[in-house]
């Protein structure tokens, strides 16, 4: 996963390199909406992406507040692209990026619900992957000003370390392990973004 | 125009409906066992070279040796008779074994559902004399059925990853399955017992060793020493016995909800006399006759919120009753050599005490820095199984304890 991420931060650096060379970048800010549906009752989240635009591409970081199951914060690179198909706008998008824990007694709670692992002692919680790709289509507001509609599938993953003992069979054969619980959290999202 | 777009959108919120599923990945270790005959495993029981203590637990101390078992796996034979250099001498391979008991020169040891016992006249040699089969039938694995004629010698460890609802978290705290040692007592026919600590589920009285599980209470013969002969069991008073300490005529049997003392003047017929009641939680039991000691503390699995010294007198056997509370932070295994008690305080380390008054035990001593769970006090040595390792502690003056030597444990 590590070389995904630096695979595709590269190829972003080298396409806006390669640009640079030829017109100009002009700085864009995109806040975001995002309603989530996904295993259980749907969630919300609003990112704020910071732009660099040049034709139809649009490329840059940003961050925002994931409220699906517990809170976390996500922070990504993003890349968009617009395309003209007749009168229509299309356009293509995708983050990736990694994923902050929020607080841990949110996530305990979380995890309590998940599936009631009760027992072991302390756990560790960590990140994990942040990705997201989607389609949709563009709407002209002004001049510059666009609305971006868009439905798209999400994930986001959070680790959880913690020691335990595995049974034996009986009475106390127990042997000291250590567990990672890799959650992930994947959905559908429908976005309205707002470029200005 | 629109209809392809309807047709995208619709075909690829569809497409997605099956990715939106929430997933649990757990990367665990699991354990699968390794079976050897019973004939092999009987012939494999001898003096082996020693071996790193890795996961201890009871301990038992007989003529200058310390025998300390390691989890599941055998016995440690150790040589203190120079405290200031303790050596491992030996490893007896026995698998599932947990308890032990030393009568004579002979060593009862569990091999799961099995009693063995072990001519240890010559720890350096040592070998099986006599098979007691299926006397600990709560140790049956019913986990891992397998052929009756196989038994369970070792555990591989295999990394994998499972998906939610596959595996079930047999989640335990390291500090409940850490505790160590064993009992004893008079010995009767000029066949010494030898010296345990307060945490056994074996004890021996005169000539009869006495064991526990979680319910009963069960009698061997051990007139003939290397034979000994299952007799009977009884209830052990409770559903949640842990350990079992015998003085004199009496048994003092710990629960996690209460102490039992039973009179043993008939030594195939234990009789219940009388019950001391306390909070759940783990409380291993001592006496010296006039006073039973019991601490008690709290934990994931005795749970209760108390961490004390409860002093007991049994002047009455049939109604024991409390003297006085002490508070300590986390009390386990306990011994008791004349005036002098002496406390496995958990992460604390261990205490000595003046116990010539029952109503006003005062600390003298205290060893820190060491996790301790359970003590043997033998000729001013305290014999403390600690977590990273086995310490002996020179209390000739117990107002200044002094480490002399250790067996450290290699985890």
């Amino acid at each position: 996963m590590r070389s995904l991420f630096i695979g595709i931060f590269f190829l972003m650096i080298s396409v806006m390199g390669f640009s640079q060379t030829k017109l100009k970048w002009k700085l864009r800010a995109m806040p975001e909406l995002g309603l989530q549906i996904g295993s259980v009752s749907p969630s919300g989240d609003t990112r704020l992406n910071l732009l660099a635009e040049k034709k139809s591409w649009l490329l840059g970081i940003g961050g925002g507040v994931d409220f699906y199951r517990f809170q976390s914060y996500p922070i990504y690179l993003n890349a968009r692209r617009a395309f003209t198909v007749g009168k229509w706008k299309p356009f293509a998008y995708s983050s990736v990026g990694y994923n902050i824990m929020g607080k841990v007694d949110q996530f305990s709670e979380w995890r309590n619900i998940w599936g009631g692992l009760g027992g072991p002692t302390s756990y560790k919680y960590g990140g994990g992957l942040y990705a997201e790709a989607g389609a949709g289509l563009v709407a002209r507001i002004k001049k510059k000003d666009r609305l971006y509609f868009s439905a798209g599938f999400v994930q986001k993953t959070v680790t959880e370390k913690y020691d335990s003992f595995y049974w034996l069979g009986f009475g106390n054969q127990l042997e000291p392990v250590k567990n990672t619980n890799v959650y992930s959290m994947n959905r559908l999202v429908m976005r309205v973004a707002f470029k200005f | 125009m629109k209809k392809i777009l309807l047709f995208a959108s619709l075909f690829f919120i569809i497409g997605l409906q099956s990715c939106i599923k929430d997933e649990l990945r757990r990367k665990v270790t699991i354990f699968r066992p390794v079976f050897k005959t019973k004939m092999e495993v009987r012939n494999s029981i001898t003096s082996d070279v020693p071996m790193d203590v890795k996961n201890p637990g009871k301990l038992f101390y007989k003529d200058g040796f310390v025998f300390l078992n390691e989890l599941n796996k055998g016995i440690h034979i150790i040589d203190i008779k120079n405290p200031s250099n303790p050596t491992s001498v030996a490893f007896v391979k026995i698998p599932g074994n947990v308890d032990m008991a030393v009568r004579g020169n002979i060593l009862y040891a569990d091999l799961y559902t099995d009693l063995v016992a072990i001519d240890i006249s010559n720890p350096r040699a040592v070998k099986l004399t006599s098979v007691n089969e299926g006397v600990f039938p709560d140790k049956l694995n019913y986990a891992y059925m397998a052929d009756s004629g196989k038994i369970i010698v070792d555990w591989i460890s295999v990394d994998t990853v499972l998906r939610e609802d596959e595996f079930f978290a047999w989640g335990m705290r390291k500090d409940v399955m850490m505790s160590a040692t064993s009992s004893s007592s008079p010995a009767s026919s000029g066949v010494a017992n030898g010296t345990g600590g307060s945490m056994a589920r074996f004890a021996l009285s005169n000539d009869r060793m006495y064991t526990v599980d979680s319910r009963d209470l069960k009698v061997f013969n051990t007139t003939i020493p290397e034979k000994p002969v299952y007799v009977k069991k009884v209830s052990a008073g409770g559903w949640d016995i842990e350990t079992i300490f015998p003085f004199g005529n009496n048994l003092f049997i710990g629960s996690m909800t209460g102490m039992y003392i039973f009179d043993i003047s008939t030594k195939d017929n234990p009789v219940l006399q009388g019950t001391f009641v306390h909070a759940r939680v783990c409380d291993p039991v001592i006496s010296d006759g006039k006073f039973a000691y019991v601490t008690l503390r709290n934990g994931s699995m005795c749970r209760g919120f108390e961490n004390q010294l409860d002093v007991v007198d049994i002047a009455d056997l049939k109604k024991p009753a409390l003297v006085k509370s002490y508070k300590l932070t986390n009390p386990h295994g306990l011994s008791k050599d004349g005036n002098t008690l002496i406390i496995c305080d958990g992460k604390d380390g261990v205490k000595f005490f003046d116990a010539s008054k029952a109503s006003d035990v005062k600390q003298l001593g205290w060893v820190k820095d060491i996790n301790a769970f359970d003590v043997i006090a033998v000729s001013n040595i305290a014999i403390v199984s600690a977590v990273d390792a086995l310490y002996l502690i020179d209390y000739s003056n117990p107002a200044m304890p002094v480490i002399k030597g250790s067996v450290k444990i290699k985890n």
